[in-house]
């Protein structure tokens, strides 16, 4: 053999070995949940989109796009509305030798029956990963992109209804709101966006000076954005002026919760906090975990905080705490430890809060606890081969 | 590991630099890149130039080489001490790959780095809080620098050039810098250049390594991080001029040893004792000639004046 083969061979294995690196990181996340009607709760898991019907207590369907061959992975929580189901996917590469990703927006409608039908997706909106959970209105969809994009898709057959998509500075990772004609987008670019719903056109943006990484929250005239700059911002819903903001121990990576004239938010540390909702002041502040991305969900008078866990532990080993806390003193009520870390933000179905949990190799598991006896509570393991 | 003794020293270190520098076209991390590139050129600048020069004097001594293999092919201890008047040494094209060798882990570090830095999934940004240093959360605001902003004219950093003009800058600039670490040869035809790559290894070697990692590299941009490919841009031009300055100053240096020749023929020193270069037979074939002391002593100079 000549001598130049070898070499060859030997930079193309290093070649390979190279295009292996790092592709872990690059694409995964953790699961993202939505509650949808009749007790029946939409998870994606990485390579599907999975209905659990818990009053039933089994599983509808997992769905996969037949074209996507297992590459395909699914982590934005998905939006249901009207009986359709709306979801976007991580992106497919268009080859080993191309540079182009396809990513696509997937409509299923039939949500309970054991098939449900696609309605139809949409391939040609972004070119990086769908992380955001969309909005569903009457006429459309508006989809947050994490090449920065927003677009307005028919919720009839997905064309895109805006004449030119809206460029934010950075990816779109929060679920957009919608109040009489204007949609609230946060941005990784530190600014929350107020949009024209039938254009698209910018009305306003506010700065908050850190990245907004989860939805915002809505109430009166007042917008609430947990930020990176380790503060919630409330602005203005008409104008985008900062009317107060609230300062955290360390960055705000969920989205605050509110009820009853409080904002309830948890920052990356694990302090919970308490505001009054038109002024910014502290009701009450705790320390109650490590690690909190999730979003703050109050429900009956309950603060419910999913944790991550002690950072000093291995992924792997970690394990997740979902803990209880008086809306009105920020007293615990109860804490139940979770066997692998808590990265979704928990779901309200019923009289039971569901959490999602998946760690790097362990399979999707649906924890269910009765929120009247902690105590009672069930696990559910999709199974996750079946394909629709 | 792998991760505390590349990936996260390299992470920090662009996150740093990514905040002590302006922008350019608005983004500073292309900034931090080229800064971090010149950084790692100059850390390995003693390594490659000793590579550079190393390949240069082993592709010229080739012919020679051949020759003594062909000679004393059956005396193997001869042909090692005739190696050694020549002064060539076999064990030195070994360490003469060592820059290529530290290149990989680089690579694989930086490509780690980037798509980390630039955390473009939530649990890849989550993944980054736990890989920065205390010293540089401290030096750095980092909730408020992060996530780092992933555009950068039409290119989003976290992502693949989607019109390809990375991949073909990859692949030109790699193409120049591998071209100048080659020494330039007259025009052959096909046959005999074939003929000259089956009698020289090493040769034919060079000659597909040419072409081979320009095409590897363009390759991988396909696929690879914008970023990525910034870097290897940018570091394939300052090896043009690195490659271009070993060049001059080796054909200096020729120039300076040939001059030198020189002074014998007129001092009267027996042809004998003069350097031999490698010739070409008519068939194509190198042929050599026992080559003489490289060095004439002082006193021997003055001895042959008088």
């Amino acid at each position: 053999m000549p001598v130049k083969w070898p070499v060859i061979i030997l930079l193309f294995t290093v070649a390979f070995i190279l295009s292996a690196c790092g592709t872990s990181v690059a694409n995964s996340n953790w699961p993202g949940m939505t509650a949808g009607e009749n007790g029946v709760v939409y998870v994606a898991f990485g390579p599907g989109i999975v209905a659990v019907d818990l009053n039933e207590e089994k599983q509808l369907w997992v769905y996969r796009p037949q074209e996507s061959n297992n590459s395909l992975q699914f982590y934005a929580a998905p939006s249901v509305d009207r009986g359709q189901l709306v979801f976007g996917d991580y992106g497919a590469s268009g080859g080993f030798i191309s540079a182009s990703v396809t990513v696509s927006v997937y409509a299923l409608e039939e949500l309970l029956s054991q098939n449900p039908v696609l309605a139809w997706s949409q391939s040609q909106i972004a070119q990086d990963r769908i992380i955001a959970q969309p909005l569903q209105l009457e006429d459309r969809v508006i989809v947050g992109t994490a090449d920065n994009f927003v677009v307005a898709l028919a919720n009839q057959d997905g064309r895109p209804i805006w004449n030119d998509p809206f460029e934010a500075g950075h990816s779109i990772w929060g679920h957009p709101i919608e109040d009489d004609g204007v949609i609230f987008v946060p941005s990784l670019d530190k600014n929350v966006y107020a949009l024209d719903a039938e254009t698209g056109e910018e009305i306003w943006q506010s700065n908050v000076g850190g990245s907004v990484s989860d939805k915002l929250v809505m109430n009166g005239d007042l917008i609430y954005a947990g930020s990176f700059d380790k503060q919630v911002h409330a602005l203005d819903k008409a104008t985008g002026a900062s009317r107060w903001t609230a300062l955290a121990q360390a960055a705000v990576w969920g989205a605050p919760a509110y009820a009853d004239g409080v904002v309830y938010f948890v920052d990356l540390d694990g302090n919970a906090f308490a505001v009054g909702a038109e002024t910014g002041e502290l009701r009450w502040e705790r320390p109650v975990a490590e690690y909190v991305v999730a979003a703050t969900v109050v429900d009956d008078g309950v603060v419910y905080v999913a944790a991550a866990g002690d950072p000093d532990i291995a992924p792997a080993e970690r394990q997740g705490t979902l803990i209880a806390l008086s809306a009105d003193t920020g007293e615990e009520l109860w804490q139940k430890q979770m066997p692998s870390p808590l990265f979704t933000t928990p779901v309200i179905v019923e009289d039971s809060i569901v959490v999602a949990m998946q760690n790097e190799t362990g399979p999707l598991t649906l924890e269910i606890i009765d929120l009247s006896d902690p105590d009672r509570s069930w696990t559910f393991v999709p199974q996750v081969e079946d394909e629709s | 590991m792998w991760d505390a003794l590349v990936i996260d020293p390299m992470t920090n270190a662009l996150l740093f630099l990514y905040n002590i520098l302006p922008g350019l076209a608005g983004n500073s991390f292309v900034v931090a890149i080229a800064l971090f590139t010149i950084l790692i050129r100059l850390i390995t600048l003693p390594l490659n130039l000793r590579q550079q020069k190393s390949s240069m004097k082993m592709q010229e001594m080739q012919p020679q080489v051949q020759a003594i293999q062909k000679k004393y092919k059956d005396n193997p201890q001869k042909m090692q001490e005739e190696f050694k008047k020549i002064g060539y040494n076999p064990t030195e094209s070994l360490t003469g790959c060592l820059p290529l060798l530290i290149q990989f882990p680089i690579l694989i570090g930086l490509y780690r780095a980037i798509i980390t830095l630039l955390g473009s999934t939530p649990q890849a940004l989550f993944e980054l809080t736990d890989r920065i240093y205390p010293f540089i959360d401290e030096l750095v605001n980092v909730s408020e620098a992060l996530p780092i902003p992933n555009k950068f004219l039409w290119l989003n950093l976290a992502q693949p050039d989607p019109f390809y003009v990375l991949p073909v800058l990859v692949f030109g600039t790699m193409f120049i810098s591998q071209k100048l670490l080659t020494p330039s040869t007259k025009k052959e035809d096909g046959d005999k250049k074939k003929k000259k790559q089956d009698d020289n290894p090493m040769a034919g070697m060079t000659q597909s390594m040419q072409y081979t990692m320009p095409l590897m590299f363009g390759f991988f941009s396909l696929s690879f991080p914008s970023g990525l490919s910034i870097y290897f841009i940018l570091s394939n031009v300052i090896g043009i001029g690195q490659g271009y300055l070993t060049r001059s100053s080796m054909a200096k240096e020729k120039a300076a040893q040939e001059a030198g020749e020189e002074i014998p023929k007129t001092t009267g020193i027996p042809a004998e004792a003069k350097v031999q270069p490698a010739t070409s037979g008519a068939d194509g074939r190198s042929s050599y000639k026992q080559p003489a002391k490289k060095k004439t002593s002082k006193r021997k100079r003055r001895s042959a004046k008088r």
